[in-house]
């Protein structure tokens, strides 16, 4: 047993001190496999947002090149931003409504007030009163007017005091002093010689200047009965009566609960100044008007705005807002959005005179309202507001008045030639077009000082030429632009169209990288006021250029170059790349490509002059592709930021035109060879 | 570390086969009858590693590393055939036979582990070399496949024994634990010239059970095999018919089934947006995009099942005493997808990756031990091998030996490595 044992730890031991890690072999593999491959047209060509490619019947591609032109600016003279309606109102214009205190002394009572009264004189006997001197002397009674006010200074007032004597006898020598009760002042002093038998007598006195007091003291200085005309019937009811009335004041300071009342009202139109434009309406596009108020009167303001001519959906604009006691000075804004709303800008409805024009109509009207409690005001207290306008018009109709808008010196940039180097490209024919499309309802009228194109790498400037519709030279050319109209006096405008058209050939023989443009455009240049113009200001007056290039050309070694920035994230290092190129266009190219590090320092050369020939073109139609395959070795991609690629085209012939249709197209494969180490 | 292990496990894990599922299992068995005993208990242990054109030199490159170079790969790919095939057993277990009077009765139980890999040489040309090399060639993978198998055994027979005569059967209930089944059913790369385009084409099948645990105990199937054997004797002759393992497992539905059939045209990412190229490779990618689906599925699998005849022969030659003659063949379909016939019965002979092996084997019996010899042709090496053992008895009787002793003899180029061992009690 002992002897297995050993025999089995020695294989152990001998198997244990051969031991070899276990591990993955490695081993190459040669692969290779499609990257990429596209079919490019000229559709995939002329990648350029800004051309679009049409076709004619025979599918021959032109380019066209359409680019905005000129941006007029004439909305700003429609624009309403002012100030309007600075009004302050004091208190001095404050009502405080007529207050009447009354009082009744009967028959009854003054006879209990006299020895043996009742007892002489019963009540429904019938008797003869005889003359009673004095019969009231200095009786003061308490006229509490707390109800009113606490107390208030008037800068004017009127006090009667009214004496009704419904006694059965005359009443004669009466005296009536109204005293305030606090500084004894004398408010008034009434002497009434004799009233008689159920008639009244009224007196009057001014109490301004004076400080009134809630406890008025009414002090009867005398009165005397006069002896009855025979028997009279006693009626303890009978009685004296009194009505002491406030009445006209004008406040000075007041401790007092004010009624609700109306401040001010302002009915007022407002003319704007619209630099020689005569609108009648406008349409609101975007609009604010903002009331700014402010009240040092301790009581709650409150204030209605009307405009009865701005409407929305047939609707006026009407708003009525709470304006607090001010804190610290400060405005109560007031916003309103007057988005979408019609401003008639003829003035008041039914005005004096007739519609006008520039000019709106507004009511406002300024409260204070109640609050029951006892406020103090002072003459000096004040309720102050203006208005602020901040219109943007969405369409203004109207003499829209004679504005010369200046456009320029402005240049459009050309990108399209900006990869070509040198070389010479021909075309058969260019067209250029100038469109002016005129969405103003006035005329005008547009002159270009300048309209050329430009290569600034060379300093070359060609000038546009000559009008072919007219026969003029376009620069210095007065265009007459005729009005839009309107379908019914409503939306859509019916634009009017110029153009003006050229041969470009030159414009674009010396390879422009921008047009430049300047001129002028006068609106209402015939200076006839019509009331009928419109202009709505999304839509004022177009202006494009737009140039049609049909693709029949010439080209003479026109070297296209390219950069491209490349950023190799997988880590694949290709051994060979293998680009096969099938040729449908009738352009030959010799092409050649470098790549460059991130300093764009020249790396390598990885294509040179190769050459893809034209397709095969018979009767000036290409009747085969050419096939050629460039096979790249050694391509190290891994340090490259940039691969630059010139290539040079030409037409077969430079002496005639070759042309280019939708269905030519250049297929490109791109396959690779990478040797994959796997394993590790 | 890991190499120790797995010689320990070699050197000390016990397997048996079952005594008739090769030639010399025949002797073994033979010899261990020979004895009178009541009951007799084994212990049994076996790897099999052998392939029909990988060779050790091959295997140590993927288990030990080192390059590849060009040299080897033209050297490997030239003694690659058509197909090539990597069969792995590795087996132990416990047998308990009981004599009775009219028979033997026999429990066994064995841990099975069962790799068995089909490689098509275009395949492997491709890997090695990938597809530089076969421009405007089809290079074809159909047929290759990949069955891992790892199951437990209990079984339970009996073999009667008549006058002359014998027959043997036994069912055994099978648990599964893992299995791995992946067919290429059809696929083929086709390279154009600088790799213009590819072709691709691949229906790929596969099933994998539920891999969340490869606990040993752990079971997702369960399935029965039978045997059968019947053994006629002459005078100083016997025959045998034998039919071993017959069985299938289903796998539970934990199992997962994807399904990959495709065939397209590959000319790498289609540029037809040059404003964007992202939306080209978005484009490229919806393209390409691999359809794979995925279900779990319930699915069976047959277990390697030995068929063959021997003709056993006694004689007075020398030490020899017998002589048997045999042809062994093995069954194993792929998938369940046709019902039992001949055809099917074919498919199973050849989708076992197997060449019917006929073998001559023979028993040299010494004084203290006796030498086991077998000489046979075909296998899944499908050459020629020579398995030699060696029984010692002693107070136990132990066998040891390899089917492949003349592949173990060579410096280099193994293509067959095996050895066995039982240690066997009487009692």
């Amino acid at each position: 047993m002992s002897n297995k044992i050993f025999f089995l730890l020695l294989i152990v031991i001998i198997v244990s001190s051969c031991k070899k890690e276990l591990e993955l072999p490695t081993w190459d593999v040669d692969l290779i496999f499609p990257i990429a491959n596209t079919k490019i047209d000229i559709y995939n060509i002329v990648n350029d947002s800004s051309i679009t490619l049409e076709e004619d019947n025979n599918s021959l591609v032109s380019l066209v090149f359409e680019q905005d032109l000129i941006s007029l600016d004439i909305d700003s003279f429609i624009n309403i931003n002012e100030i309007v309606g600075e009004t302050s109102t004091k208190l001095d214009s404050l009502k405080f409504s007529r207050i009447v205190i009354r009082d009744t002394t009967t028959l009854g009572n003054l006879l209990n007030d006299l020895p043996f009264g009742t007892t002489l004189f019963p009540n429904g006997s019938s008797t003869t009163i005889p003359y009673l001197q004095s019969i009231i002397s200095n009786d003061t009674v308490i006229i509490d007017a707390s109800d009113y006010f606490e107390t208030m200074t008037l800068t004017s007032g009127d006090l009667s005091l009214t004496i009704r004597n419904d006694f059965p006898t005359d009443l004669s020598n009466i005296s009536f002093t109204l005293v305030n009760s606090i500084n004894q002042n004398i408010l008034g002093t009434f002497t009434y010689p004799l009233i008689p038998s159920n008639t009244l007598q009224t007196q009057t006195v001014s109490i301004a200047g004076q400080t009134i007091d809630k406890d008025i003291l009414a002090i009867l200085n005398n009165v005397d009965v006069n002896e009855s005309n025979g028997n009279v019937t006693i009626d303890y009811q009978d009685a004296i009566k009194t009505k002491l009335v406030l009445e006209n004041i004008k406040i000075f300071e007041a401790t007092a609960y004010f009624p609700d009342q109306e401040i001010s009202q302002k009915l007022q139109e407002h003319v704007f100044d619209l630099k020689g434009a005569q609108i009648h309406e406008i349409g609101i596009k975007e609009g604010s008007v903002s009331i700014y108020a402010i009240s040092t009167i301790q009581d709650t303001g409150r204030i209605v705005f009307n405009i009865p001519s701005l409407k929305k959906n047939g609707i006026e604009f009407t708003t009525e807002n709470i304006v607090p006691p001010t804190t610290n000075g400060q405005f109560s804004q007031f916003d309103f959005n007057f988005d979408e709303y019609i401003l008639d800008l003829t003035g008041e409805e039914n005005r004096i005179g007739g519609d006008t024009i520039n000019t709106i109509y507004t009511e406002f009207f300024s409260y204070i309202d109640s609050t029951g409690e006892l406020v103090t005001l002072n003459q000096s207290d004040s309720f102050y507001y203006y208005t602020e306008f901040n219109i943007i018009p969405e369409y203004a109709k109207g003499y829209l008045g004679r504005d010369t808008i200046e456009f320029g010196l402005e240049s459009i940039e050309l990108n399209q030639f900006n990869n070509i180097l040198s070389g010479d490209i021909d075309f058969e024919s260019v067209e250029l077009n100038v469109f002016i499309e005129n969405f103003v309802g006035a005329n005008g009228q547009l002159t270009f000082f300048d309209l050329n194109s430009e290569n600034t790498e060379d300093g070359t400037i060609v000038d546009i030429g000559i009008d072919e519709n007219i026969g003029n030279n376009i620069i210095n050319n007065n265009y007459l632009i005729d009005a839009a109209t309107l379908s019914n006096n409503s939306l859509p405008i019916i634009s009017s169209l110029n153009n003006i058209k050229t041969d470009a050939n030159l414009l674009l023989d010396i390879l422009p990288n921008q047009i430049n443009y300047s001129g002028e455009f006068i609106l209402n240049n015939q200076n006839i006021i019509d009331f009928n113009q419109f202009i709505y200001l999304d839509n004022i007056v177009n202006s494009n250029i737009n140039i049609k290039l049909p693709l029949s050309i010439i080209a003479n070694r026109i070297i296209l170059k390219d950069t491209i920035e490349i950023n190799n994230t997988n880590n694949l290092e290709f051994n060979k790349l293998y680009l096969k190129i099938l040729n449908g266009f009738p352009l030959s190219a010799v092409s050649n490509l470098v790549s460059l590090d991130e300093n764009k320092i020249l790396i390598d050369s990885i294509i040179n002059d190769y050459i893809v020939p034209s397709a095969i073109i018979v009767d000036n139609l290409v009747s085969q592709k050419s096939e050629t395959t460039l096979e790249i070795s050694n391509l190290q991609i891994s340090d490259v930021s940039y691969l630059v690629f010139t290539t040079e085209l030409s037409t077969s012939n430079i002496n005639d035109f070759v042309d280019i249709y939708s269905d030519y197209n250049l297929e490109v494969i791109l396959s690779g060879e990478i040797i994959q180490t796997l394993g590790q | 570390m890991k190499k120790n292990i797995i010689i320990l496990f070699i050197l000390f894990t016990i397997k048996s086969l079952y005594p008739q599922s090769s030639p010399n299992d025949e002797l073994i068995s033979m010899a261990n009858k020979s004895s009178n005993f009541s009951s007799q208990i084994s212990f049994d242990s076996e790897i099999n590693i052998e392939s029909n054109t990988l060779d050790n030199n091959i295997l140590n490159k993927f288990l030990f590393g080192g390059t590849i170079n060009q040299e080897l790969k033209n050297i490997w790919l030239s003694q690659f055939r058509k197909n090539n095939i990597v069969n792995l057993e590795l087996n132990n277990g416990i047998n308990f036979t009981k004599n009775l009077s009219s028979g033997d009765l026999l429990f066994s139980i064995y841990d099975k582990n069962h790799i068995n890999l089909n490689i098509n040489k275009d395949l492997l040309k491709l890997i090695l070399n990938g597809n530089y090399e076969y421009q405007e060639e089809l290079l074809s993978f159909n047929s290759s496949n990949l069955r891992v198998t790892r199951f437990q055994q209990y079984k339970i027979g009996y073999n009667l024994r008549f006058k002359k005569n014998q027959i043997s059967l036994a069912i055994s209930y099978l648990q599964g634990n893992h299995n791995i089944n992946i067919v290429v059913n059809e696929g083929s790369l086709f390279t154009y010239t600088n790799g213009e385009s590819l072709d691709l084409n691949y229906n790929i099948n596969s099933f994998i059970t539920d891999t969340s645990s490869y606990n040993f105990l752990n079971s997702n199937g369960n399935g029965l095999a039978i045997d059968f054997s019947s053994t006629i004797n002459f005078n100083r002759s016997k025959i045998n018919f034998y039919v071993d393992n017959l069985g299938y497992i289903k796998w539970n539905r934990k199992s997962i089934n994807n399904s990959i059939d495709s065939t397209f045209n590959f000319n790498g990412i289609t540029i037809n947006n040059f404003n964007n190229l992202y939306d080209s490779i978005l484009d490229y990618n919806d393209s390409y995009s691999i359809n794979i689906t995925d279900q779990n599925i319930k699915y069976k699998t047959y277990i390697t099942a030995d068929i063959g005849i021997n003709f056993q022969q006694k004689v007075t030659l020398y030490n020899i005493k017998k002589i048997m003659f045999g042809i062994n063949s093995k069954w194993q379909p792929l998938l369940d997808n046709k019902k039992l016939s001949f055809k099917k019965i074919r498919q199973g002979i050849i989708e076992s990756n197997y060449k019917p092996k006929i073998y001559i084997s023979t028993e040299i019996p010494y004084k203290n031990f006796s030498l086991l010899c077998n000489l046979n042709n075909g296998g899944y090496t499908k050459k020629t091998n020579l398995d030699l053992g060696i029984e010692i008895n002693r107070k136990f009787t132990y066998i040891i030996g390899s089917k492949s002793i003349n592949q173990i003899l060579k410096t280099n180029a193994k293509q067959y490595f095996s050895l066995y061992l039982s240690i066997i009690k009487d009692i």
